[in-house]
Protein backbone atom coordinates (compact mmCIF):
# COMPACT_ATOMS: atom_id res chain seq x y z
CA UNK A 1 0.00 0.00 0.00
CA UNK A 2 1.47 3.38 -1.00
CA UNK A 3 1.57 6.34 1.35
CA UNK A 4 -0.88 8.25 -0.85
CA UNK A 5 -3.55 5.54 -0.85
CA UNK A 6 -4.25 6.20 2.84
CA UNK A 7 -4.12 9.97 2.63
CA UNK A 8 -7.18 12.07 3.41
CA UNK A 9 -7.66 15.81 3.39
CA UNK A 10 -10.39 17.69 5.17
CA UNK A 11 -10.01 21.45 4.61
CA UNK A 12 -6.72 22.45 6.17
CA UNK A 13 -5.98 19.09 7.81
CA UNK A 14 -4.17 16.18 6.15
CA UNK A 15 -4.22 12.64 7.53
CA UNK A 16 -1.66 10.18 6.20
CA UNK A 17 -1.60 6.48 7.15
CA UNK A 18 1.79 5.53 8.62
CA UNK A 19 3.54 2.66 10.38
CA UNK A 20 3.48 2.94 14.20
CA UNK A 21 5.76 5.88 15.14
CA UNK A 22 8.89 5.18 17.19
CA UNK A 23 7.79 7.77 19.73
CA UNK A 24 4.22 9.02 19.83
CA UNK A 25 4.38 11.60 22.65
CA UNK A 26 1.81 12.62 25.26
CA UNK A 27 -1.82 11.55 24.71
CA UNK A 28 -4.42 14.27 24.18
CA UNK A 29 -7.63 13.74 26.18
CA UNK A 30 -11.11 13.84 24.62
CA UNK A 31 -13.48 16.79 25.12
CA UNK A 32 -17.13 15.75 25.39
CA UNK A 33 -16.28 12.40 23.83
CA UNK A 34 -14.42 13.92 20.88
CA UNK A 35 -10.71 14.12 20.08
CA UNK A 36 -9.72 17.47 18.61
CA UNK A 37 -7.10 17.24 15.85
CA UNK A 38 -7.08 20.95 15.00
CA UNK A 39 -9.30 23.90 15.79
CA UNK A 40 -9.89 27.28 14.16
CA UNK A 41 -8.98 30.25 16.29
CA UNK A 42 -11.36 32.55 14.44
CA UNK A 43 -14.31 30.32 13.59
CA UNK A 44 -14.25 28.07 16.67
CA UNK A 45 -14.78 25.14 14.29
CA UNK A 46 -12.63 22.05 14.69
CA UNK A 47 -11.56 18.82 13.03
CA UNK A 48 -12.53 16.03 15.41
CA UNK A 49 -12.75 12.24 15.72
CA UNK A 50 -15.20 10.53 18.11
CA UNK A 51 -13.18 8.94 20.95
CA UNK A 52 -15.13 5.63 20.57
CA UNK A 53 -14.62 4.69 24.24
CA UNK A 54 -10.83 4.67 23.86
CA UNK A 55 -10.74 3.01 20.44
CA UNK A 56 -9.46 6.32 19.08
CA UNK A 57 -6.47 8.08 20.62
CA UNK A 58 -4.53 11.24 19.72
CA UNK A 59 -0.90 11.84 20.68
CA UNK A 60 1.23 14.96 20.49
CA UNK A 61 4.14 14.72 18.07
CA UNK A 62 7.04 17.06 17.44
CA UNK A 63 6.09 20.67 16.64
CA UNK A 64 2.56 20.96 15.34
CA UNK A 65 2.36 17.28 14.38
CA UNK A 66 -0.27 14.95 15.91
CA UNK A 67 -0.69 11.17 15.68
CA UNK A 68 -4.05 9.43 15.56
CA UNK A 69 -4.45 5.74 16.48
CA UNK A 70 -7.68 4.00 15.55
CA UNK A 71 -8.35 0.43 16.70
CA UNK A 72 -11.79 0.53 15.06
CA UNK A 73 -13.28 2.33 12.08
CA UNK A 74 -13.48 6.07 12.85
CA UNK A 75 -14.75 9.23 11.24
CA UNK A 76 -13.11 12.61 10.70
CA UNK A 77 -15.66 15.38 11.21
CA UNK A 78 -15.87 19.17 10.80
CA UNK A 79 -18.71 21.71 10.87
CA UNK A 80 -18.07 22.95 7.30
CA UNK A 81 -16.57 19.94 5.52
CA UNK A 82 -17.90 16.52 4.60
CA UNK A 83 -17.05 13.65 7.01
CA UNK A 84 -14.41 11.08 6.02
CA UNK A 85 -14.50 7.41 7.06
CA UNK A 86 -11.14 6.24 8.43
CA UNK A 87 -10.03 2.63 8.62
CA UNK A 88 -8.14 1.47 11.71
CA UNK A 89 -4.40 2.12 12.02
CA UNK A 90 -1.94 4.90 12.72
CA UNK A 91 -2.23 8.31 11.07
CA UNK A 92 0.00 11.32 10.97
CA UNK A 93 -2.04 14.56 11.30
CA UNK A 94 -0.72 17.73 9.66
CA UNK A 95 -2.26 21.21 9.70
CA UNK A 96 -1.86 23.38 6.62
CA UNK A 97 0.66 26.20 6.89
CA UNK A 98 1.42 29.27 4.81
CA UNK A 99 4.60 31.03 3.84
CA UNK A 100 5.04 34.25 5.79
CA UNK A 101 8.39 36.01 5.35
CA UNK A 102 7.49 38.41 8.18
CA UNK A 103 7.54 35.58 10.72
CA UNK A 104 10.20 33.17 11.92
CA UNK A 105 7.71 30.40 12.67
CA UNK A 106 5.19 29.06 10.14
CA UNK A 107 1.66 30.39 10.10
CA UNK A 108 -0.95 27.65 10.32
CA UNK A 109 -4.30 27.96 8.68
CA UNK A 110 -7.32 28.11 10.98
CA UNK A 111 -10.59 27.52 9.21
CA UNK B 1 -11.33 44.71 47.43
CA UNK B 2 -11.00 48.32 48.61
CA UNK B 3 -8.20 48.44 51.18
CA UNK B 4 -8.77 50.71 54.14
CA UNK B 5 -5.28 50.76 55.73
CA UNK B 6 -2.82 52.77 53.65
CA UNK B 7 0.51 51.09 52.95
CA UNK B 8 3.85 52.10 51.53
CA UNK B 9 5.07 50.67 48.24
CA UNK B 10 7.90 48.83 50.06
CA UNK B 11 5.37 46.91 52.18
CA UNK B 12 3.88 45.20 49.12
CA UNK B 13 6.00 42.24 48.06
CA UNK B 14 3.56 40.49 45.75
CA UNK B 15 -0.05 40.54 44.60
CA UNK B 16 -2.68 38.03 45.66
CA UNK B 17 -4.62 36.07 43.07
CA UNK B 18 -7.63 38.26 43.81
CA UNK B 19 -5.55 41.36 43.16
CA UNK B 20 -4.28 39.90 39.89
CA UNK B 21 -7.87 39.39 38.78
CA UNK B 22 -8.71 42.94 39.80
CA UNK B 23 -5.65 44.11 37.85
CA UNK B 24 -6.94 42.48 34.69
CA UNK B 25 -10.33 44.20 35.09
CA UNK B 26 -8.61 47.46 35.94
CA UNK B 27 -6.49 47.44 32.80
CA UNK B 28 -9.51 46.42 30.74
CA UNK B 29 -11.22 49.62 31.93
CA UNK B 30 -8.20 51.76 31.10
CA UNK B 31 -7.83 50.13 27.70
CA UNK B 32 -11.41 51.17 26.99
CA UNK B 33 -10.51 54.75 27.96
CA UNK B 34 -7.56 54.69 25.54
CA UNK B 35 -9.79 53.88 22.56
CA UNK B 36 -12.89 55.85 23.53
CA UNK B 37 -14.54 57.95 20.83
CA UNK B 38 -17.34 60.50 20.89
CA UNK B 39 -17.91 64.12 21.88
CA UNK B 40 -15.38 65.94 24.06
CA UNK B 41 -16.56 67.88 27.11
CA UNK B 42 -14.51 71.10 26.63
CA UNK B 43 -15.50 72.60 29.94
CA UNK B 44 -14.49 69.51 31.90
CA UNK B 45 -11.17 69.24 30.04
CA UNK B 46 -10.31 72.91 30.54
CA UNK B 47 -11.14 72.68 34.24
CA UNK B 48 -8.84 69.67 34.75
CA UNK B 49 -5.94 70.99 32.65
CA UNK B 50 -6.21 74.51 34.11
CA UNK B 51 -6.19 73.08 37.63
CA UNK B 52 -3.10 70.97 36.81
CA UNK B 53 -1.34 74.10 35.52
CA UNK B 54 -2.06 76.00 38.73
CA UNK B 55 -1.16 73.23 41.21
CA UNK B 56 2.13 72.87 39.31
CA UNK B 57 2.78 76.60 39.73
CA UNK B 58 1.79 77.92 36.29
CA UNK B 59 -0.89 80.44 35.32
CA UNK B 60 -4.25 79.25 34.06
CA UNK B 61 -3.71 78.95 30.27
CA UNK B 62 -5.67 80.11 27.28
CA UNK B 63 -7.20 77.12 25.51
CA UNK B 64 -7.12 76.64 21.74
CA UNK B 65 -9.29 73.81 20.47
CA UNK B 66 -8.91 71.74 17.31
CA UNK B 67 -11.16 69.14 15.76
CA UNK B 68 -8.36 66.67 15.05
CA UNK B 69 -4.66 66.08 15.82
CA UNK B 70 -3.92 66.89 12.17
CA UNK B 71 -5.47 70.34 12.55
CA UNK B 72 -3.56 70.86 15.81
CA UNK B 73 -0.24 69.69 14.36
CA UNK B 74 -0.71 71.85 11.26
CA UNK B 75 -1.05 74.87 13.51
CA UNK B 76 1.93 73.86 15.65
CA UNK B 77 3.96 73.33 12.50
CA UNK B 78 3.53 76.92 11.38
CA UNK B 79 5.52 79.81 12.79
CA UNK B 80 2.50 81.03 14.75
CA UNK B 81 2.23 77.76 16.64
CA UNK B 82 4.85 76.53 19.07
CA UNK B 83 7.60 78.92 18.02
CA UNK B 84 9.00 80.74 21.04
CA UNK B 85 6.76 79.02 23.56
CA UNK B 86 7.93 77.14 26.66
CA UNK B 87 6.76 73.51 26.56
CA UNK B 88 5.34 72.24 29.86
CA UNK B 89 4.54 68.57 29.24
CA UNK B 90 7.76 67.36 30.80
CA UNK B 91 7.20 69.44 33.93
CA UNK B 92 3.51 68.49 34.28
CA UNK B 93 4.43 64.81 33.89
CA UNK B 94 6.79 64.80 36.87
CA UNK B 95 4.30 63.38 39.44
CA UNK B 96 3.52 60.46 37.10
CA UNK B 97 7.08 59.20 36.75
CA UNK B 98 7.77 56.02 38.68
CA UNK B 99 10.24 56.07 41.54
CA UNK B 100 12.67 53.18 42.09
CA UNK B 101 10.44 51.28 44.56
CA UNK B 102 7.45 51.75 42.24
CA UNK B 103 9.37 50.24 39.35
CA UNK B 104 10.09 47.22 41.56
CA UNK B 105 6.42 46.86 42.54
CA UNK B 106 5.36 47.16 38.93
CA UNK B 107 7.37 44.05 38.10
CA UNK B 108 4.78 42.11 40.17
CA UNK B 109 2.09 43.34 37.75
CA UNK B 110 3.26 40.92 35.08
CA UNK B 111 2.34 37.49 36.42
CA UNK B 112 3.43 34.41 34.52
CA UNK B 113 -0.07 32.98 34.74
CA UNK B 114 -2.10 31.82 31.80
CA UNK B 115 -5.41 33.53 31.37
CA UNK B 116 -4.34 36.87 32.82
CA UNK B 117 -3.18 39.86 30.84
CA UNK B 118 0.56 39.76 31.31
CA UNK B 119 1.20 43.08 29.61
CA UNK B 120 -1.12 45.96 30.55
CA UNK B 121 -1.24 47.80 27.25
CA UNK B 122 1.09 46.11 24.79
CA UNK B 123 0.95 48.07 21.54
CA UNK B 124 -2.46 49.60 22.26
CA UNK B 125 -1.17 53.04 23.22
CA UNK B 126 1.51 53.26 20.54
CA UNK B 127 -0.78 52.40 17.66
CA UNK B 128 -2.71 55.68 17.71
CA UNK B 129 0.28 58.00 17.21
CA UNK B 130 1.65 55.52 14.66
CA UNK B 131 -1.56 55.48 12.60
CA UNK B 132 -1.95 59.26 12.81
CA UNK B 133 1.65 59.73 11.71
CA UNK B 134 1.07 57.43 8.70
CA UNK B 135 -1.75 59.67 7.46
CA UNK B 136 -0.06 63.03 7.95
CA UNK B 137 1.55 64.91 5.06
CA UNK B 138 5.32 64.48 5.10
CA UNK B 139 6.10 68.03 6.28
CA UNK B 140 3.71 67.82 9.26
CA UNK B 141 5.02 64.37 10.13
CA UNK B 142 8.49 65.86 10.46
CA UNK B 143 7.17 68.48 12.88
CA UNK B 144 5.33 65.83 14.86
CA UNK B 145 8.58 63.91 15.34
CA UNK B 146 10.31 67.09 16.50
CA UNK B 147 7.68 68.08 19.05
CA UNK B 148 6.42 64.65 20.14
CA UNK B 149 7.79 65.14 23.65
CA UNK B 150 5.84 68.40 23.91
CA UNK B 151 2.45 66.76 23.24
CA UNK B 152 0.50 64.44 25.50
CA UNK B 153 -0.58 61.71 23.06
CA UNK B 154 -2.03 59.22 25.54
CA UNK B 155 1.14 57.29 26.37
CA UNK B 156 0.82 58.69 29.92
CA UNK B 157 -2.07 56.26 30.47
CA UNK B 158 0.51 53.63 31.26
CA UNK B 159 1.70 55.53 34.34
CA UNK B 160 -1.74 56.83 35.30
CA UNK B 161 -3.36 53.38 35.30
CA UNK B 162 -0.49 52.07 37.44
CA UNK B 163 -0.91 54.78 40.08
CA UNK B 164 -4.69 54.43 39.96
CA UNK B 165 -4.42 50.71 40.76
CA UNK B 166 -1.88 51.24 43.53
CA UNK B 167 -3.93 53.94 45.16
CA UNK B 168 -7.44 52.53 44.84
CA UNK B 169 -6.84 48.76 44.83
CA UNK B 170 -3.63 48.24 46.78
CA UNK B 171 -4.14 51.07 49.26
CA UNK B 172 -0.74 52.65 48.64
CA UNK B 173 -0.16 55.85 50.56
CA UNK B 174 0.68 58.77 48.22
CA UNK B 175 1.98 62.17 49.19
CA UNK B 176 -1.19 64.37 48.99
CA UNK B 177 0.19 66.95 46.54
CA UNK B 178 1.41 64.25 44.19
CA UNK B 179 -1.87 62.37 44.46
CA UNK B 180 -3.84 65.48 43.52
CA UNK B 181 -1.77 65.89 40.34
CA UNK B 182 -2.09 62.21 39.44
CA UNK B 183 -5.86 62.43 39.80
CA UNK B 184 -5.95 65.49 37.58
CA UNK B 185 -3.96 63.63 34.93
CA UNK B 186 -6.42 60.76 35.26
CA UNK B 187 -9.33 63.15 34.73
CA UNK B 188 -7.64 64.73 31.71
CA UNK B 189 -6.92 61.37 30.07
CA UNK B 190 -10.51 60.30 30.49
CA UNK B 191 -11.88 63.42 28.82
CA UNK B 192 -9.35 65.01 26.45
CA UNK B 193 -7.51 63.59 23.46
CA UNK B 194 -4.13 64.95 22.40
CA UNK B 195 -3.08 68.17 24.10
CA UNK B 196 0.04 70.27 23.89
CA UNK B 197 0.69 72.33 27.04
CA UNK B 198 2.83 75.46 26.71
CA UNK B 199 3.28 78.32 29.14
CA UNK B 200 0.22 80.55 28.81
CA UNK B 201 -1.46 78.47 26.08
CA UNK B 202 -2.73 74.92 25.84
CA UNK B 203 -3.62 73.39 22.45
CA UNK B 204 -6.18 70.59 22.67
CA UNK B 205 -7.68 68.21 20.11
CA UNK B 206 -11.16 66.71 20.26
CA UNK B 207 -11.48 62.96 20.62
CA UNK B 208 -12.12 60.88 17.48
CA UNK B 209 -15.78 60.55 16.55
CA UNK B 210 -15.25 56.93 15.47
CA UNK B 211 -12.85 54.15 16.37
CA UNK B 212 -13.10 50.60 15.03
CA UNK B 213 -10.92 47.77 16.34
CA UNK B 214 -10.54 44.08 15.59
CA UNK B 215 -10.67 41.30 18.20
CA UNK B 216 -7.07 41.98 19.14
CA UNK B 217 -7.76 45.69 19.68
CA UNK B 218 -5.96 46.81 16.53
CA UNK B 219 -7.38 49.47 14.22
CA UNK B 220 -9.50 47.65 11.67
CA UNK B 221 -12.49 48.37 9.47
CA UNK B 222 -13.25 46.90 6.04
CA UNK B 223 -16.32 49.08 5.50
CA UNK B 224 -15.14 52.57 6.42
CA UNK B 225 -12.56 54.53 8.37
CA UNK B 226 -10.94 52.84 11.36
CA UNK B 227 -10.67 56.24 13.03
CA UNK B 228 -12.36 59.53 12.10
CA UNK B 229 -12.54 63.05 13.51
CA UNK B 230 -15.24 65.71 13.42
CA UNK B 231 -13.35 67.77 10.80
CA UNK B 232 -13.78 64.85 8.40
CA UNK B 233 -10.23 63.53 8.70
CA UNK B 234 -10.50 59.76 8.26
CA UNK B 235 -7.86 57.11 8.77
CA UNK B 236 -8.10 53.62 7.30
CA UNK B 237 -6.56 50.42 8.63
CA UNK B 238 -6.79 46.65 8.31
CA UNK B 239 -5.74 44.62 11.35
CA UNK B 240 -3.54 47.47 12.57
CA UNK B 241 -1.88 48.24 9.22
CA UNK B 242 -2.69 51.59 7.68
CA UNK B 243 -4.17 51.33 4.18
CA UNK B 244 -5.32 53.82 1.56
CA UNK B 245 -8.81 55.28 1.55
CA UNK B 246 -9.29 53.93 -1.99
CA UNK B 247 -8.77 50.33 -0.91
CA UNK B 248 -11.62 50.49 1.59
CA UNK B 249 -13.98 53.01 0.04
CA UNK B 250 -13.50 52.50 -3.73
CA UNK B 251 -12.42 48.87 -4.22
CA UNK B 252 -13.24 49.02 -7.95
CA UNK B 253 -10.50 51.57 -8.59
CA UNK B 254 -7.78 49.91 -6.51
CA UNK B 255 -4.29 49.79 -8.00
CA UNK B 256 -1.17 47.84 -7.09
CA UNK B 257 0.12 50.63 -4.82
CA UNK B 258 -3.07 50.41 -2.71
CA UNK B 259 -2.51 46.77 -1.81
CA UNK B 260 -0.83 46.18 1.58
CA UNK B 261 1.34 43.36 0.25
CA UNK B 262 4.34 44.27 2.38
CA UNK B 263 2.62 43.32 5.64
CA UNK B 264 1.57 39.98 7.13
CA UNK B 265 -0.76 37.17 6.04
CA UNK B 266 -3.66 38.35 8.16
CA UNK B 267 -3.75 41.68 6.35
CA UNK B 268 -3.28 39.94 2.98
CA UNK B 269 -6.26 37.63 3.54
CA UNK B 270 -8.45 40.46 4.83
CA UNK B 271 -7.60 42.47 1.69
CA UNK B 272 -8.55 39.51 -0.53
CA UNK B 273 -11.81 39.17 1.41
CA UNK B 274 -12.49 42.87 0.93
CA UNK B 275 -11.85 42.91 -2.83
CA UNK B 276 -12.90 39.40 -3.81
CA UNK B 277 -10.33 37.09 -5.38
CA UNK B 278 -10.85 38.12 -9.04
CA UNK B 279 -10.59 41.84 -8.32
CA UNK B 280 -7.59 41.25 -6.08
CA UNK B 281 -5.70 39.34 -8.80
CA UNK B 282 -6.49 42.04 -11.36
CA UNK B 283 -5.37 44.90 -9.08
CA UNK B 284 -2.19 43.02 -8.20
CA UNK B 285 -1.32 42.37 -11.88
CA UNK B 286 -1.04 38.68 -10.96
CA UNK B 287 0.39 36.30 -13.56
CA UNK B 288 -0.88 32.73 -13.82
CA UNK B 289 2.23 30.54 -13.54
CA UNK B 290 0.75 27.06 -13.48
CA UNK B 291 -2.55 25.24 -13.28
CA UNK B 292 -3.37 21.62 -12.43
CA UNK B 293 -6.04 19.65 -10.58
CA UNK B 294 -4.70 20.94 -7.25
CA UNK B 295 -5.24 24.63 -8.04
CA UNK B 296 -3.84 27.67 -9.88
CA UNK B 297 -0.48 29.14 -9.01
CA UNK B 298 -0.27 32.96 -9.33
CA UNK B 299 2.75 35.20 -9.08
CA UNK B 300 2.63 38.83 -7.97
CA UNK B 301 5.61 41.16 -8.21
CA UNK B 302 5.22 43.94 -5.63
CA UNK B 303 7.89 46.52 -6.45
CA UNK B 304 11.34 45.21 -5.44
CA UNK B 305 10.05 42.83 -2.78
CA UNK B 306 10.24 39.04 -2.82
CA UNK B 307 7.65 37.77 -5.36
CA UNK B 308 4.38 36.73 -3.81
CA UNK B 309 3.23 33.25 -4.90
CA UNK B 310 -0.37 32.30 -4.19
CA UNK B 311 -2.08 29.00 -4.89
CA UNK B 312 -5.78 29.48 -5.58
CA UNK B 313 -7.41 26.38 -4.10
CA UNK B 314 -11.12 25.59 -4.18
CA UNK B 315 -12.98 24.02 -1.27
CA UNK B 316 -14.09 20.46 -2.13
CA UNK B 317 -17.23 20.88 -0.05
CA UNK B 318 -19.63 23.44 -1.62
CA UNK B 319 -21.16 26.19 0.52
CA UNK B 320 -24.83 25.78 1.64
CA UNK B 321 -25.87 28.13 -1.21
CA UNK B 322 -24.15 25.91 -3.80
CA UNK B 323 -21.16 28.19 -4.49
CA UNK B 324 -17.59 27.08 -3.97
CA UNK B 325 -15.22 29.00 -1.78
CA UNK B 326 -11.80 30.01 -3.10
CA UNK B 327 -8.86 30.29 -0.79
CA UNK B 328 -5.44 31.72 -1.49
CA UNK B 329 -2.49 29.99 0.05
CA UNK B 330 0.84 31.83 0.14
CA UNK B 331 3.77 29.54 -0.67
CA UNK B 332 7.55 30.14 -0.96
CA UNK B 333 8.83 31.78 -4.14
CA UNK B 334 10.73 28.62 -5.19
CA UNK B 335 7.49 26.69 -5.80
CA UNK B 336 6.85 25.88 -9.49
CA UNK B 337 3.49 24.09 -9.62
CA UNK B 338 0.17 24.27 -7.77
CA UNK B 339 0.59 20.60 -6.77
CA UNK B 340 4.00 21.32 -5.28
CA UNK B 341 2.62 24.40 -3.48
CA UNK B 342 -0.26 22.55 -1.80
CA UNK B 343 2.08 19.66 -0.89
CA UNK B 344 4.49 22.18 0.68
CA UNK B 345 1.65 23.65 2.73
CA UNK B 346 1.28 20.24 4.41
CA UNK B 347 5.02 19.72 4.79
CA UNK B 348 5.04 17.07 2.03
CA UNK B 349 7.04 16.53 -1.15
CA UNK B 350 5.04 16.62 -4.36
CA UNK B 351 5.42 12.86 -4.96
CA UNK B 352 4.09 12.10 -1.45
CA UNK B 353 1.01 14.30 -1.70
CA UNK B 354 -2.21 13.11 -3.33
CA UNK B 355 -5.15 12.56 -0.98
CA UNK B 356 -7.50 9.71 -1.89
CA UNK B 357 -10.44 11.69 -0.48
CA UNK B 358 -10.81 15.47 -0.08
CA UNK B 359 -13.74 17.27 1.50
Amino acid sequence: MTKRSRQYRQGDVLLTGIDPPAKSGEPVGPINGRLVLASGELTGHSHTVPALDGKAQVFKGPGNLRYLLLTAVGQLQHQEHGAIELESGWYEVRVQREYDPTRTFPTYAND
Amino acid sequence: MQTTRKRTVEEIKDLTLEQFRALETHYGEWRAVAVRSGPTDHERVEKAIGRLYTVCGYDWPTFVWYESPREMLTFLATGLGRFGRVPLRDSLCQPLRLEREEVELRKCFRPMLWGLSTVPFGGLLDQQPALIMDFLPEWIRRVMVQCLNEIAVGLELDWISYHDFCERRLGVQYEPRRLERIRLWSEICQTAYWWAPYEGTCFVSDRPTTIHLDRRERFHNLKGPAMAFSDGWSLYAIHGSSVSERLVMSPDTVKLEDLPLDTDLEVLHATIELLGHERFLKAANAKLMHEDSFGRLHRIQFYDMEPLLLVDVVNSTPEPNGTVKHHFLRVPPVIETAHEGVAWSFGQRRKDYGPAIQT
